[in-house]
């Protein structure tokens, strides 16, 4: 499986993110920081493709028990 | 003579119910061929050669006295490391879990063995099954490719015949990738049907488990033998269990079959694949199905939606282990890991809204056409030279072999309807494919039933890998 997509324009700060991430106690080295940083600025971007569609007033699909034919 | 491991696990089934052969006779066969192949291939993690025979022993000597439990009574299988199997080892690909040994069975494993299957042994799998580092399975269609994952190693026992069925976990679609590339029939079933209580999660609100195994019937019957509800298992559905073998010659005549083409006939497919799924559908419409064409734009959002969730999901799981053992993770599992705590929580809440906008239009399709099941290809590249996996595709198509490989597979878990990749073809270079129908929830009868009338008209099930055909 491969993670990620189609990089956005938008820079973040490696050392913001190695910070953040070393205060949630995830012990990011800084050889780790700008792959993350790659990783996680073209994660974001994932919402991008969500804009085609009025999400507005859907609710979440969290776990979820599927009962039968036909359920949404 | 033909060897028994070219069977297929219903026909050996069928010979040890007429008392034909023994299932010591079944266990020692495979462990003939995993000697000779597994130098070669890497299947397995851990090999289980006296724990099954002595399992064998115990299932003819029932059979002998009290007759079959039922047709997976005796039959020799492989079970991903990633599920857990009480008393054995089980690593799920990661030094995080060296040696860990289950105090209990995983409930789908707990299943088989009350229908009398017996482990020949656990299979390799990607890191926690997260398909990004690379475990020592090799494919035996072409030893610089990639034999698919996460459940590589029960694909490549598989179409190695060194095992007649094997359990695979899919998450966005390992279990049908590893089917596709290795010429196997993989399914994953609705989501509920096969408890995932005792397998380690990826992500709990996508995980499934369910069957790999080289035709249609093996399958039927292997998913018959782990599933039903189970109270431990707060996302099993407690659905009635049909025969998934009752109907499986009834042809298609009659039943409609829904064709979406922007997305799943897009640019990214090759010509050979293309030509040999257009050729299924021309294949069902001259048995009788109707071909129905449909519009679903919002399969634009299942890669994204999937993503996400995978990784927010599975970062939970991690927060513990991550932790207070970070350094034994794969550097790539690592990553992936510490990238899902960074996710914001709205972002994963979006991917769920995204989700049930696509699982609202796929319900909305399957009703509204009144379809019996949905159809296209399973992997839009047969796969890829393992050092090429993360470079430009060869054929110039704008994206990376391991960004194409799950383009066709996240939607069925994020709707949760069974999915069932069949072999459909080999290309000129020798390596195979599949095509996939999607089904109504629960209704994994049907699916059977259609795959299996494409199959019976064909004999890619039946061809073996050149490496293995020399052994």
């Amino acid at each position: 499986m491969s993670y990620g997509r189609a990089s956005s324009d938008e820079v973040l700060e490696a050392a913001v993110i190695e910070a953040l991430a070393n205060k949630m106690g995830l012990a990011v080295s800084p050889q780790e920081t700008e792959a993350l940083t790659a990783l996680l600025m073209n994660q974001l971007a994932a919402l991008e493709s969500f804009n085609a569609f009025d999400l507005q007033d859907i609710v979440p699909a969290p776990i979820f028990r599927l009962e039968g034919a036909g359920n949404d | 003579m033909t060897d028994l491991n070219d069977l297929s696990l219903s026909a050996v089934s069928d010979l040890l119910e007429t008392g034909e052969i023994s299932s010591v006779e079944l266990v020692e066969a495979n462990l003939r061929a995993i000697e000779k192949t597994e130098p070669i291939v890497h299947a397995y993690a851990n090999v289980l050669a006296e724990e099954a025979l002595d399992a064998a022993r115990a299932a003819d000597a029932e059979i002998a006295g009290n007759g079959r439990r039922g047709p997976l009574h005796g039959v020799p299988i492989g079970v991903k490391d990633n599920i857990y199997t009480k008393g054995i080892v089980t690593e799920s690909g990661s030094r995080v879990m060296a040696g860990f040994v289950p105090d209990h069975d995983a409930t789908c494993v707990e299943n088989l063995d009350r229908a009398g299957a017996i482990i020949i042994g656990k299979t390799h799998c990607h890191e926690f099954a997260y398909g990004v580092n690379t475990p020592p399975s090799r494919s035996p269609w072409n030893m610089d490719c990639y034999p698919g994952g996460s459940s590589i190693g029960s694909g490549v026992a598989v179409t190695s015949r060194s095992s007649f069925g094997a359990l695979g976990t899919d998450t966005g679609g390992s279990i049908r990738v590893p089917a596709s590339i290795n010429n196997l029939v993989g399914m994953k079933a609705s989501f509920g049907r096969v408890s995932i209580y005792g397998v380690v999660p990826v992500a709990w609100s996508l995980d499934h488990v369910g069957p790999m195994t080289r035709t249609v019937k093996d399958n039927a019957l292997l998913l018959a033998g782990m599933a039903g509800y189970d109270p431990k298992d707060p996302t099993s559905a407690d659905q009635p269990l049909p025969d998934f073998c009752a109907d499986l010659e009834a042809g298609v005549a009659g039943l409609r079959i829904g064709v979406e083409r922007d997305y799943f006939f897009y640019d990214g497919l090759i010509d050979e694949i293309r030509a040999s799924v257009e050729a299924v559908i021309a294949e069902y419409r001259a048995m009788g199905a109707e071909i129905v064409e449909i519009s679903m734009p919002e399969l634009a959002i299942t890669q994204d939606a999937l993503f996400t969730i995978v990784l927010c999901e599975g970062s939970t799981w991690h927060r513990k282990l991550i932790r207070e053992q970070g350094d034994k993770y794969d550097t790539a599992t690592r990553a992936i890991v510490q990238l899902g705590e960074l996710l914001p929580a709205t972002h994963y809440l979006a991917a769920q809204q995204a989700r049930s906008l696509y699982r609202s239009a796929i319900n909305g399709a399957f009703r509204e056409a009144g379809l019996d099941a949905m159809l296209w290809p399973t992997m839009p590249i047969p796969t890829a030279r393992l050092d090429m996996l993360n470079a430009p595709r060869a054929d110039g198509y704008p994206d990376t072999p391991v960004g194409s490989m799950c383009h066709h597979t996240f939607n069925a878990n994020l709707a949760g309807l069974p999915a069932l990749s069949v072999p459909c073809g080999i290309t000129s270079d020798g390596l195979p494919f599949g095509f996939q129908l999607t089904g109504r929830a629960f209704d994994e009868a049907t699916v059977y039933r259609i795959a299996r009338a494409y199959e019976r008209a064909h004999d890619w099930h039946q061809r073996k890998a050149g490496v293995i055909e020399g052994m």
